[in-house]
């Protein structure tokens, strides 16, 4: 609405205003999976069995002040 | 508030020892002596106490939005430890117990914390090989900053193209392949 509008007729605002917010969704299902405390515990308790090479970064950290 | 909380007290215990043999792991490999290093217990306690709280406030904010919780990613979890573990005072170094190490041992250990973090998260979380990018994101823990959801996104990314870690249960069989969904990578 514009402006000039919306100050001649602030109900009509609220209205759209308040239909806005019935038909918003904020629903974005990307990345989920972790929903209690028991997931959390099996996830830090599967623990890794291969060793990773963490050589690079500490290769960087000692190149950087 | 007892269906939001994923970080009871028995877990942030977990957390306070994984974090523990990150720091010990870090100090053997690059050989920081360990008369050093302290991990001030209360400071630890105090960031996995806050993670906490960020974790019950994302979560209840999704329940209430979210029509069906589908939980939390791992990405998002690692970002709110990652973030707590690097902002309290943790891992002191003593200026001292390096007197005989060498430039490239002291130049290591002035980040030990931060690599702490980025080790706890790879492979108590995200369960896979650091990146080749992990550097620029000590850098930015370490000299410069970042918020929680950048460093969720971040690690949701990473999570998702990184290789995996073999792990003791596999990631892509039940319960595990619900956190890990990853992308096949092309080369």
């Amino acid at each position: 609405m514009n402006l000039a509008e919306i100050k001649a007729n602030r109900g009509l605002f609220v209205e759209k205003v308040r239909a806005a917010r019935s038909s918003a969704s904020s629903e974005v299902r990307v990345n989920s999976g972790v929903c209690t405390p028991e997931d959390v515990s099996a996830i830090i308790q599967n623990r890794v069995t291969e060793k990773a090479d963490w050589q690079p970064i500490y290769q960087y950290a000692a190149e950087f002040d | 508030m007892s269906d939001a909380d994923l970080l009871p007290g028995r877990i942030q215990d977990e957390l306070a020892n994984i974090f523990a043999d990150a720091v010990a792991e870090i100090a053997e490999e690059t050989g920081i002596p360990d008369a050093a290093i302290d991990i001030t217990a209360n400071e630890l306690a105090l960031a996995l106490s806050e993670a906490r709280k960020d974790l019950i406030i994302m979560v209840t904010r999704r329940m209430k939005v979210e029509q069906d919780f589908h939980g939390l990613s791992v990405g998002k979890l690692a970002g709110i430890l990652v973030f707590r573990l690097s902002r309290y005072r943790i891992v002191q170094i003593s200026e001292d117990g390096l007197r005989d190490c060498d430039q490239r041992t002291i130049k290591i250990a002035s980040k030990l914390q931060e690599l702490a973090a980025l080790r706890f998260a790879s492979e108590a979380i995200l369960k896979v090989h650091p990146q080749n990018w992990h550097p620029e994101l000590l850098y930015i823990l370490s000299r410069r900053h970042i918020n929680q959801e950048m460093l969720g996104v971040t690690f949701d990314v990473i999570a998702t193209h990184s290789p995996p870690l073999k792990t003791i249960s596999p990631l892509d069989a039940p319960p595990f392949n619900k956190f890990y969904r990853r992308r096949q990578n092309s080369g």
